[in-house]
């Protein structure tokens, strides 16, 4: 997304955007075909932009009255044509005058398609971080990309919910020094499946079922936490991408139950080969690939997007069973 | 105290893992320093003030009296990626 880098980075357009906008931020995969009124109102905007047509993707900048009056609609990397475009578009908002409109709450949010969103209070959300690294002699640095997409840290969440958390912390307390617990298979597949994967130039492509070789993932209690360790290797059938690494992390619980985390936090290291559909121009051979899993006590709004691979809900959520 | 005796506990977790390619440890602290975004990495995300509710955004804009700029992608750009 070089529109994180050239545009919304670019300290003119944060000030102008803060100033006068209100800027929201969507995954439109949802939101063409999610029949709740937000999206429908959505389509309607885009439209009048000429997009989305027969299926096709409206993803873009839109700048946009409450009413759903297109003052502007740009698809650019370019911090200039992109200022020049929503500079005209204030002023065609000038010119139609400021009203203030009140808007209901909305009343039919789709969870068909749309993500039920979880509760921060109960569930569990992890912010998953990844980037592509070398290692020469032993020593692992960043990838010097030269320039080239996918140098960048990706971002992404996994999500557990408050009754897997608490079936599989029901018996932490009874464990003893140096004792283990493996964590439930359903926990690990789903790390494997929709965590370890490489989204460092785009979408990542989920590894599917009986990719999976090996996905272990256990926890040791020590004198005042948990050590956890994994070992995962991930292969497609014609080899033509794969992951191998392993794990290494610590885990420190609230009293009480279920014992929610106070700190969880893990890194993986290994390597990886291969590409996705939405993730060419990889590496050549198998590289350098590591995450960090960091569980969030107190997570903001942007941190309540749901995983990218929500979208197939029920191999998100049963992902042993897929 | 306990905090010493955590983080002594996962630096001996931390190089225990062996790296099968180079048969030296991994030091999956560095690594993880690695891996996380700088801060140069994440203006885009921190310095905007971003909703991730498109209704909620439109009461506000509505109320406020101003446009609403919406960012679409093909995959959350707060998440997919």
């Amino acid at each position: 997304m070089l529109n994180r880098e050239f545009i919304f980075s670019n300290p003119k357009i944060i000030k102008w955007l803060n100033k006068n906008c209100i800027a929201v931020v969507g995954d439109n995969w949802y939101r063409r075909r999610a029949k709740d009124e937000a999206s429908l109102w959505f389509r309607s905007v885009a439209q009048k932009a000429g997009r989305g047509k027969n299926g096709n993707t409206q993803q873009g900048s839109y700048l946009t009255t409450s009413q759903g009056d297109l003052l502007i609609f740009i698809n650019t990397s370019d911090p200039d044509r992109f200022l020049a475009a929503m500079l005209k578009g204030t002023k065609k908002w000038r010119q139609q005058g400021k009203g203030k409109l009140n808007i209901p709450d909305m009343k039919n949010p789709d969870y068909t398609v749309n993500v039920r969103p979880i509760d921060p209070a109960k569930d569990i959300v992890v912010e998953v971080q990844s980037r592509a690294l070398t290692e020469t002699n032993g020593k692992i640095t960043r990838w010097d990309s030269q320039g080239k997409v996918g140098a960048d840290a990706a971002l992404g969440h996994l999500w557990i919910k408050q009754s897997e958390w608490a079936e599989f912390t029901k018996g932490i307390s009874q464990l003893k020094v140096g004792q283990k617990l493996p964590f439930p298979k359903r926990i690990t597949t789903r790390i494997a499946k929709f965590h370890l994967i490489d989204n460092t130039r785009g979408e990542g492509p989920a590894w599917k079922k009986d990719e999976i070789k090996t996905a272990e993932l256990h926890l040791t209690k020590t004198s005042k936490s948990y050590k956890v360790v994994g070992k995962f290797n991930l292969e497609t059938k014609d080899k033509s991408r794969t992951f191998s690494g392993a794990l290494s992390g610590n885990l420190v619980v609230e009293k009480g139950t279920p014992a929610r985390p106070k700190i969880w936090a893990m890194t993986v290291y290994g390597k990886h080969s291969g590409e996705g559909r939405h993730t060419k121009n990889a590496r050549p051979g198998a590289q350098p690939l590591a995450f960090t899993f960091e569980f969030l006590s107190d997570p903001k709004p942007l941190d309540l997007v749901p995983p990218q691979h929500m979208r197939w809900k029920k191999g998100y959520w049963e992902a042993e069973r897929h | 105290m306990n905090i010493i005796l955590l983080l002594i506990g996962v630096c001996s977790i931390h190089l225990s893992l062996v790296n099968h390619s180079s048969a030296q440890p991994i030091d999956f602290e560095r690594v993880g320093t690695l891996v996380k975004a700088t801060k140069e990495e994440t203006i885009w995300k921190n310095k905007i003030d971003w909703q991730t509710d498109l209704w909620k955004a439109r009461q506000m804009a509505a109320k406020q009296g101003k446009p609403i700029f919406i960012w679409e992608m093909d995959g959350h750009p707060m998440g997919c990626t």
